[in-house]
């Protein structure tokens, strides 16, 4: 049962890049919003591995509410 | 490379960080600072796959070797990687031994933020705290890794170069722009510098973007009012302005590692890939050679990367084709490694089954059959059910490392699915493989050969067959043999297999089989006739970068034979440490065995016994539920582990542990039965037991000059002389051959005495009985030092040996235990006897040696 993340980035990101990762971007001005599934704690890092290894600058992290 | 004097490294702390994230250019900046320093440079780079104690250790212990840092009489050089019995022990011996060094070394660790292990993660504390001024830290990471690192701090033992120190200066952002041959208006350098936060890898890029591009101002001006993330938008930016054809190139072949021209046109479907790839490098650096004569390109690393991501999105429906047009590609060219891992990518199931079918062979010949067993993991269920050939070569390459549970699951199946009609033949011959990889595993000889006639007829067959299948057949067969202790099959086997293996230029073999050789010489001929098998197998197996492979465990355990039957324990020692860290990832029971049962031997000469025993159950414990026993196994165990437990004074233990082998037709249990015997003064008991045994089967050649030299000892204590004499003689033909010394140094003064009476009646080997005389001469303290007692003191005994460090006389010792002067004498005798010494001070040092002192053990 994966959980729903939502990783704020600074700058705007492509769909593509964010496609790639599994996730939906909705870009906020000079910030984007990831959201997506992820399946566990290896996967949380794995992504953020991947962000990092793009140079792109980490804002904030957090776990959503379970959707009923 | 852009020269970045406020930087610099100066190694004077213990430990240095470098930490910022990927691409700003530490390992860049690291190796032009090590370059520049004075200081011998060991570097790591460190892969997931080293995030365990024995690849890790084993990787920094080969790196300060290949630096040069390690003299050859160096602690060091005779260090190997902890396995999981020295874990404990391995911390403070690199500690004490890079204590030792000369001259100060810099140990880079690259990329340490791979390992995540809690093992390697406090060992490389325990490092980065105990790190003797010998030795330079320097690690690198994408992330601060969980190491103590703030106690560094406090103490001022950590220098540290963060993300903002390595980010580009404006001056030499414009460096860097200027080293890719643009040369730009300040301010357009300012407004690049800005938009990236002089982040290494932007840079590049945006490097890469301008080069060739007319209008400088209007690409930086869109750039810096830009806000997507930079490299997404380089790299948009860069792929849009490309004409359509060079764009599809580049998202093609940037799938595959590397690129070729034919490789590039595989994937394109274009035929002009040689071309391109020359003019990409020429005219962007977008693509490096990777060999000299421009043959082979990749891509740049960060390039790369996003180039795939691109291609996930845009190409995501044609990728399947490509990955399997790359596989078929390999697959024409025999990279059957490289074929496999783009067929699973694609996950072209079929193809990759047809892979492994056709290239099993090559696969095994040359060592890579762990390919094989990374598709096992990756297959859909199904797929490993319903193919019976497939099924069949999984299970080779299960049985290659051991792995019985893994073999049995495909081979249930390689004889349950239907077997293929139209491969019929190729099917038989991987299924007759896996017989003979399972019967090599068990030790079972007769199954072993009818596998390999079976396989050896075929290859007959086959046309343009080579001798390449022979060699590894044969070296298979040879293994087998070996352990079911045919030995003159074995070695005939292996012969051929060597040569073969040699005309093939087959080098995997080759270390494989001359390994086995070394250690088949050691047992038939003893250390006299070793031919240099194991140096070479080992040799063989440096040059081709394979130090760590498990093969050369069988030849380092041959030179821990010899090192130790030849007098030499520390480099007996040596090998067998690295033996048993290769051997850890064979699994191959009766390689362990002989492994366990040396160790044991060792324990014994060096006076602890009991550490003997502990070895010999540590194995037990580990094989339990691995692998089929040796047929011999049991016995071999049984009479080493009451020979121990005789030197450790239980002989009502040893008793016990010899009673279920008695009957076994076995040299080793005439000798432990007769040990015991001569323990408990049955010298008439030990001349029997080992009369009955010494035509039994012998697995070694040792054993047979251990039973000669023991009879005499026998004889000798039954009173006679004669008799010792002949035995003796017998045993001492046999050493001549052998070279083997150990088992009369180890019976001590008493074998002394009978070899210095061999000499007053005339001996037809003079020449050893010299020698051995000498050794008993020289090496006084040290055979005092391993030589264990053959029969334990009496508990009256014990008693008087305690008062011996004492200035007590021995009448006043008498008045203290209420005996008289006499009785004292008589069990000072057979103290002195028992000890094998020849006064009271040489009996203090000797009780002291052994721990006979403290009052109970």
């Amino acid at each position: 049962m994966s959980l729903n993340y939502e990783i704020r980035v600074r700058g705007r990101v492509g769909e593509h890049l964010a496609d790639a990762l599994g996730l939906a971007a909705e870009v906020e001005p000079v910030e984007t919003v990831l959201r997506g599934p992820v399946t566990d704690q290896e996967d949380l890092h794995g992504i953020l591995d991947r962000l990092q290894e793009l140079g792109i600058e980490l804002v904030e992290v957090r776990r959503l509410p379970q959707s009923p | 490379m852009v020269e970045r004097d406020r930087l610099r490294l100066h190694f004077a702390e213990p430990v240095t960080l470098v930490c910022a994230p990927a691409g700003s250019g530490k390992t860049a900046f690291t190796a032009a600072e090590v370059q520049r320093s004075p200081l011998t440079t060991a570097w790591v780079t460190l892969e997931p796959t080293d995030d365990e104690p024995g690849p890790f250790w084993d990787a920094v212990l080969t790196a300060l070797d290949l630096a040069g840092a390690v003299p050859a009489d160096s602690p060091l050089a005779a260090l190997a990687a902890p396995i999981r019995e020295s874990r404990d022990r391995f911390m403070p011996l690199l500690v004490n031994a890079l204590a030792t060094l000369p001259e100060p070394v810099v140990l880079v660790l690259d990329d340490v933020h791979v390992l995540r292990s809690r093992e390697c993660l406090s060992q490389l504390s325990f490092l980065l705290l105990h790190a003797p001024d010998t030795l330079r830290l320097v690690l690198t990471a994408r992330s601060d890794p969980a190491l103590p690192l703030h106690v560094l701090r406090v103490r001022g033992r950590l220098a540290e170069v963060r993300a903002t120190d390595l980010a580009f200066t404006e001056n030499e952002a414009g460096e860097l722009l200027a080293a890719h041959g643009l040369t730009l208006d300040a301010e357009l350098v300012r407004a690049l510098h800005q938009r990236t936060e002089g982040w290494g890898a932007g840079l590049r890029l945006a490097a890469l973007s301008l080069q060739g591009r007319e209008d400088p101002d209007r690409f930086v001006a869109e750039f810096a009012g830009d806000d997507r993330v930079i490299a997404d938008y380089l790299v948009a930016e860069v792929l849009d302005r490309q004409p359509p054809r060079l764009r599809a190139f580049l998202l093609r072949t940037a799938l595959v590692e590397r690129v070729c021209g034919g490789l590039a046109d595989a994937l394109t479907g274009e035929r002009n890939g040689a071309d391109t790839l020359a003019t990409l490098e020429r005219t962007n650096g977008f693509v490096l050679g990777v060999d000299g004569h421009r043959e082979w390109f990749r891509y740049h690393r960060l390039f790369a990367k996003l180039l795939r991501t691109r291609a996930e999105r845009e190409l995501a429906g044609e990728l399947p084709a490509l990955h399997a047009r790359a596989a078929r590609w390999y697959a024409e060219r025999g990279a059957a490694v490289d074929a496999l891992e783009h067929a699973v990518q694609a996950q072209e199931w079929d193809l990759a089954v047809e892979v492994v079918a056709g290239h099993w062979f090559e696969l095994y010949v040359r060592g890579d059959a762990a390919a094989v067993r990374a598709l096992a993991s990756k297959l859909p269920p199904d797929r490993l059910e319903r193919d019976a050939e497939l099924a069949a070569a999984l299970a080779c390459a299960a049985l290659d490392v051991g792995d019985t549970d893994a073999a049995e699951f495909h081979l249930a199946h390689a004889h349950s699915a239907p077997p293929p009609e139209a491969r019929r033949r190729r099917y038989l011959e991987t299924l007759a493989l896996a017989n003979l990889g399972t019967a090599r595993l068990k030790g079972d000889f007769e199954a072993a050969l009818q596998a390999a006639d079976a396989l050896l007829a075929e290859a007959a067959t086959h046309a343009g067959e080579d001798g390449t299948r022979e060699a590894l057949v044969r070296a298979m067969l040879g293994e087998t043999a070996l352990w079911a202790h045919d030995l003159e099959r074995a070695g005939e086997e292996l012969r051929k297999a060597v040569a073969l293996a040699r005309a093939h230029r087959l080098d995997f073999v080759a270390v494989s089989a001359l390994s086995y050789l070394a250690l088949l010489d050691v047992m038939v001929h003893g250390p006299a006739e070793e031919e240099g098998h194991g140096p070479e197998a080992i040799e063989l197996a440096a040059r081709r970068g394979w130090s760590d492979i498990p093969q050369t465990a069988c030849a380092h355990t041959a030179l821990a034979l010899i090192a130790f039957y030849d007098l030499q324990p520390c480099e007996a020692a040596r090998h067998l440490e690295h033996a048993r860290v290769a051997a850890a990832r064979l699994r191959r029971r009766q390689l362990d065995f002989v492994i366990a049962h040396l160790d044991a031997r060792m324990r014994g000469a060096a006076g602890v016994p009991r550490e003997g025993l502990r070895t010999l159950e540590d194995f037990e414990a580990l094989h339990r539920h691995r692998g089929a026993a040796l047929p011999h196994e049991q016995v071999s165990i049984a009479a080493m582990r009451a020979r121990l437990q005789i030197q450790a004074g239980d002989l009502d233990g040893a008793t016990a542990t010899l009673a279920p082998v008695r009957e076994e037709p076995w040299v080793v249990v005439g000798t432990a039965t007769a040990r015991l015997a001569l323990a408990r003064g049955e010298s008439a008991d030990a001349v029997e037991a080992l009369e009955r045994s010494i035509d039994a089967a012998a697995t070694h050649a040792v054993s047979r000059v251990e039973a000669g030299a023991l009879l005499a000892v026998a004889h000798d204590e039954a009173a006679e002389p004669q008799k010792a004499q002949r035995a003796l003689e017998h045993a001492l033909a046999l050493a001549e051959r052998t070279r083997h010394r150990w088992p009369f140094i180890e019976l001590g003064r008493r074998m002394e005495d009978l070899l210095k009476r061999q000499i007053r009646a005339g001996t037809a080997h003079r020449a050893i009985v010299g020698e051995l005389l000498d050794t008993f001469a020289d090496r006084a303290p040290v055979a005092r030092h391993v030589a264990p007692l053959l029969e334990p003191l009496s508990e009256r005994e014990q008693a008087i040996l305690r008062y011996l460090p004492t200035a007590l006389s021995n009448r006043e010792i008498a008045a203290e235990l209420f005996v008289t002067t006499n009785t004292v004498k008589t069990h000072l005798r057979s103290i002195y006897r028992k000890l094998d010494v020849a006064r009271r001070r040489e009996a203090v040092e000797r009780a002291r040696d052994l721990r006979l002192l403290s009052s109970r053990r």
